[in-house]
């Protein structure tokens, strides 16, 4: 059994919902307590992964990051960074296409916090950071942890924007989804039938242990 | 001492106040819901900001339209209690307390909390969670973590809209017991005719004849 594209789905999926964390959370609680002109534009951009087709927005990333576009020659030229064809450009897809569901999550998630908890604790002296890392961040952060979870089964699951931008190398770039779909292509059943039976696994435990997790509620 | 003069404006309707209060007293913002008495607390306790006017506590300005003075809720030692008391529910009773104490040492804070949830006849209850006390109880809790840090002004948006009919009258006469240690001046927000005659020293009538003035805007 080839083992390979388990590794590299599981790398590229954790690196990005790492990205789609960082970038996430921080928009979330943006478009759930910030009081700003054009949140709702940012709202409906932020969304737009989830509704346009994967290869249509892997094709967007590929001239995006290609030598033909302004951003794809500065990575180039300065930084001596290619990303098309390369494990990291299919985390950069993976981390785009789910990061929808972690805004989503942290969004409803923060919307849920009382914001009275947050102003009792601005009239009790604390300054902003340190309201979201001890009232809001605790109080989301089920939310938060489910939007993580599905995060990574989506970026896991990837496969239209990962096959546009990264391809489908063998040992490089070939994740879970691109070597079944290979499997089936060559007719090479046994490799796609190991494959997508651990992909199932993988999923069902970590709903598995999402749920479970949730139910503990100390408060 | 406590003095407003102030004016904000919404589509549907604009606030125009101006009163005072002294040390002891308690005044009550009377008044119809949307009559604008929350958002006086809030624009006292400096998490609204008025359009104009004033805002002095004791000698220091917080608020001033003209001068551009707006210093920010954490630095306005100005007590808030929201409507459902706002209540960390991740925290313990006595961590409720604790995270808005000035100092860095915990013994002496943590033996102040005690202390003071002594006089309250909660000590028994300091490790619970906010989902697991009463009405009155998470009232308290709300009042000692708000006036832990010896506060200038106590704010307090409807004390006992949380709570059932029967129960308000035994609460009423417990926190004018327990304010009366307090020589701050406490604004109380309320639209309960029976808070009046408990617990209010005066009373401001909040009503839908706020003076025009920033239709003109």
């Amino acid at each position: 059994m080839n083992w390979m594209p388990v590794y590299l789905s599981l790398k590229i999926a954790f690196y990005a919902t790492l990205i789609s964390a960082i970038i996430g959370i921080p928009l979330g609680w943006l478009l759930a307590r910030g009081r700003f002109i054009g949140s709702n534009l940012l709202s409906s951009f932020v969304m737009l992964p989830m509704v346009l087709p994967p290869t249509v927005l892997g094709y967007y990333l590929l001239v995006l990051i290609g030598r033909q576009s302004f951003i794809g020659r500065w990575l180039q030229d300065t930084l001596q960074v290619n990303l098309v064809f390369t494990w990291q450009g299919a985390v950069l897809a993976a981390a785009i296409v789910s990061l929808p569901l972690m805004v989503r999550a942290v969004q409803a998630s923060i919307d849920s916090v009382d914001p009275n908890t947050e102003d009792v604790a601005r009239t009790l002296g604390k300054t902003e950071p340190v309201i979201f890392f001890r009232i809001t961040l605790p109080l989301a952060w089920q939310g938060i942890l489910a939007g993580l979870v599905l995060a990574f089964a989506r970026a896991m699951g990837e496969f239209g924007a990962t096959l546009m931008v990264a391809g489908n190398i063998p040992g490089k770039t070939q994740t879970l989804s691109i070597a079944i779909y290979d499997a089936v292509q060559g007719g090479n059943y046994e490799q796609a039938n190991f494959l997508v039976i651990l992909i199932s696994v993988i999923t069902i435990f970590s709903l598995w242990i999402l749920n479970s997790y949730v139910k503990i509620n100390r408060w | 001492m406590l003095l407003l003069e102030i004016e904000k404006c919404y589509d549907e309707f604009n606030l125009n106040k101006g009163w005072q209060a002294d040390k002891g007293e308690i005044v009550a913002l009377f008044g119809p819901s949307g009559s604008g008495k929350s958002l006086t607390l809030k624009a006292i306790a400096g998490l609204e900001t008025p359009d104009k006017g004033l805002i002095k506590i004791n000698s220091r300005l917080v608020f001033h339209h003209q001068k551009k003075i707006n210093i920010p809720a954490r630095d306005r030692s100005v007590a808030y209690v929201p409507q459902n008391y706002g209540l960390f529910p991740h925290m313990t009773v006595v961590e409720n307390i604790l995270f808005g104490m000035n100092g860095n040492s915990q013994e002496p804070k943590k033996k102040k909390t005690m202390e003071l949830l002594q006089r309250v006849g909660l000590e028994s209850k300091w490790n619970r969670y906010p989902g697991q006390l009463s009405g009155g109880e998470k009232q308290r809790v709300a009042l000692l973590r708000a006036l832990a840090n010896n506060p200038k002004v106590l704010l307090l948006d409807e004390p006992f809209s949380a709570v059932d009919i029967p129960a308000r009258e035994i609460l009423r006469n417990e926190i004018r017991e327990f304010l009366a240690q307090w020589r701050i001046p406490i604004v109380l927000v309320t639209h309960d005719p029976g808070d009046l005659n408990a617990l209010a020293t005066r009373v401001i009538e909040y009503g839908n004849n706020n003076k025009p003035g920033c239709l003109t805007r």
